[in-house]
């Protein structure tokens, strides 16, 4: 069985153990401190979300600054250029960071009006190795019928853990956009700007076109 | 005279089939064993889900061949599948590459795409990848989108899918 | 005779030939046992003629090598673009070169190796056994007391008992390798994965129980050919019609027992 149907079929029952228990079992590689950084994560975003007292824009504002806290921001985006990574001049460098910062932001701002109640668990992680976390979650409640398996990769840095890359329904979505925009660059001869343009283009301001 | 012409032809395409038969025999337990060649180098990439992927298939960068998977094992603390792969020599991959299992078509031909980072330094001969993407069910990611679990995604609040995806 | 006896004679004609067919079917059964005991006893207990038997491997096994190889390379070659087109109706056609294996392991293989042998080889011993019966030959050898079952018939029944396993290996090999041709360049299956399939796939068994059904199928075309031969009768058109018979039985034994071992061997694993 791999993992996630591992943690499909057998996690939700640990979940109801005393936690004390959980380190028996199934965990002989589990790192808690990943763990409890997922969870912590997952508890300050339902908070700003659920609060009837926000406005969708300081709900936005207030998502926007946990992200850079909580999500190693320039490592990402860099990943995400692939080998163009070095290839890029600073400047294009600069403007892309910002288009795929407002890229992700205006697909956030769709999903965050859709939050139903939906509550996060974390069941369990995977140390792929030290410092290199893969932590298991389910989101289950609200609008699903059936909780959905969540993976979260997070890597250890001097100012604590910070995510990487999110896994749904076995698709890595970091990777996944690496291959997106390094093909379209590709397609483009070596040349980001249509890339750029597209980014920015997309997160047209104050538009909930997908 | 042409008897004993016929005779040598006959004794040929007898030792003719024979050295062919050696040969494929060869050829099948080499293949057969276990696979990787001597030059090339190791390196390891843990994937979540190795889908069909078996030893002897491919690994290639850009779509041209660069290696071999020599082996493919479970860990038995992460159960997370652990692919040893067999690199040509003479390729160097940058250490932030990203290692897929992806296939040849929808029904098989599974094998490990690389696609290279921008890392200045080279994956040393023996360590692991570590941006991994497993086997994906594609016909399962069809059918979540065709058939979300709650109402077809609308610009009404009445929205599909959970709360966290991009 | 008066009328009713006439009419008893004719109404007794049908019964009278099927009788006397049963007889000779039976007596041939008999015939042909008897003729096996004495050359399996032949072949068991000395005196025994080195030199013969050396001759006879060497034409039996060595000299049927390229029509075997021939036959098993389109067989499987054949059998795997089938296999392939079936599996393919399920949505399943990476098994196909397991299937194919196992076809041409514990059926083809054997089968289609001794049908050759059975046209090349029981023919040859017809010919040669019969012509030296026509030309009274094996007379000729009883009175210089060489017992032609020792002589003759021994070196051809252990030869051929030797020599159809060897040659299914063979077989196997190359129905084997002919499948995987048309697999990797016509179908682009990746030649590795498919011998890597192939080598989990097969057991010791497979194998195994071809070679034991080539065996007796090698013991049946040595045997035909040699009862045929030995009984010929009627100068060079019965050598003739001796050859035709030990083809014919020979096929016909051959599915007939291939059947049988099937059978005995399916439910044995």
């Amino acid at each position: 069985m791999s993992v996630p149907t591992l943690s499909r079929r057998i996690f939700p029952w640990i979940v109801l153990l005393p936690s004390a228990y959980a380190t028996g079992v199934m965990a002989a590689a589990r790192d808690p401190s990943a763990e409890a950084f997922v969870d912590t994560t997952a508890r300050r975003l339902i908070e700003v979300l659920a609060d009837p007292g926000l406005s969708p824009a300081a709900k936005s504002a207030a998502f926007r600054s946990a992200i850079d806290t909580l999500a190693d921001v320039p490592r990402v985006t860099s990943f995400v250029l692939g080998k163009y990574a070095r290839l890029l001049t600073p400047d294009q460098k600069r403007r892309f960071a910002l288009a795929f910062r407002g890229y992700v932001e205006h697909v956030y701002r769709a999903r965050l009006s859709d939050y139903g109640g939906e509550r996060i668990s974390v069941v369990g992680s995977i140390v792929r190795k030290p410092g290199d976390v893969i932590v298991a979650t389910q989101i289950s409640g609200g609008q699903l019928r059936q909780a959905v398996p969540v993976s979260w990769r997070v890597l250890r840095s001097p100012q604590g853990w910070r995510l990487v890359d999110v896994q749904f329904r076995g698709v890595w979505l970091a990777i996944t956009q690496q291959q997106d925009f390094v093909s379209t660059i590709d397609n483009a001869g070596g040349d980001a700007e249509p890339l750029i343009r597209q980014l920015q283009g997309e997160a047209a301001p104050a538009s909930s076109k997908r | 005279m042409s008897k004993m012409n016929q005779g040598g032809l006959e004794v040929g395409a007898g030792l003719v089939v024979l050295a062919l038969s050696g040969a494929f025999l060869a050829y099948g337990l080499e293949a057969a064993g276990p696979a990787g060649s001597s030059r090339g180098y190791d390196l390891t990439a843990k994937f979540g889900e190795a889908g069909s992927l078996a030893p002897g298939a491919a690994v290639s960068v850009a779509g041209v061949k660069v290696g071999t998977v020599a082996q493919i094992t479970l860990d038995p603390k992460t159960y997370m599948a652990v692919a040893r792969l067999s690199i040509n020599p003479n390729v160097k991959l940058p250490a932030d590459s990203t290692a897929k299992i992806t296939s040849d078509s929808l029904l098989g031909g599974a094998h490990v795409s690389i696609a290279p980072g921008a890392a200045m330094d080279d994956i040393k001969p023996g360590s692991e990848i570590d941006n991994t993407q497993g086997a994906v069910d594609i016909f399962g990611l069809i059918g979540s989108a065709i058939r979300p679990q709650a109402p077809a995604a609308t610009p009404a609040p009445s929205t599909s899918t959970p709360a966290e995806s991009d | 005779m008066t009328a009713t006896q006439a009419a008893r004679a004719v109404a007794a004609r049908p019964i009278r030939s099927l009788g006397r067919s049963t007889l000779a079917v039976v007596r041939t059964v008999g015939a042909v046992g008897v003729f096996a005991v004495r050359g399996v006893a032949a072949a068991l207990t000395p005196r025994w003629f080195p030199n013969q038997l050396r001759r006879q491997l060497v034409t039996i096994g060595f000299f049927s090598l390229p029509v075997v190889g021939l036959t098993a390379v389109f067989t499987g070659a054949a059998l795997a673009l089938n296999i392939f087109t079936g599996g393919g109706r399920f949505n399943a056609e990476q098994v196909m070169p397991q299937i194919v294996a196992l076809g041409i392991t514990r059926e083809l293989g054997p089968v289609l190796a001794a049908l050759m042998l059975a046209g090349r080889v029981s023919a040859a011993i017809a010919a040669e056994i019969g012509a030296m019966r026509a030309t009274e030959q094996i007379d000729a050898m009883r009175t210089l007391s060489t017992d032609p079952f020792r002589y003759l018939v021994a070196p051809r029944l252990l030869a051929a008992t030797i020599m159809l396993p060897l040659l299914t290996v063979v077989a196997d090999l190359i129905g084997v390798a002919g499948g995987w041709l048309v697999a990797v360049r016509v179908l682009g299956f990746n030649p590795i994965v498919y011998i890597r399939n192939t080598a989990a796939f097969l057991q010791a068994w497979d194998v195994g129980s071809g070679l034991i059904k080539a065996a007796v199928f090698g013991f049946i075309v040595a045997l035909m050919g040699c009862y045929h031969g030995y009984n010929a009768s009627g100068g060079a058109r019965g050598v003739g019609r001796a050859t035709t018979h030990a083809v014919v039985s020979s096929a016909i034994l051959i599915f007939a027992s291939d059947y049988l071992l099937t059978t005995v061997f399916t439910h044995a694993s």
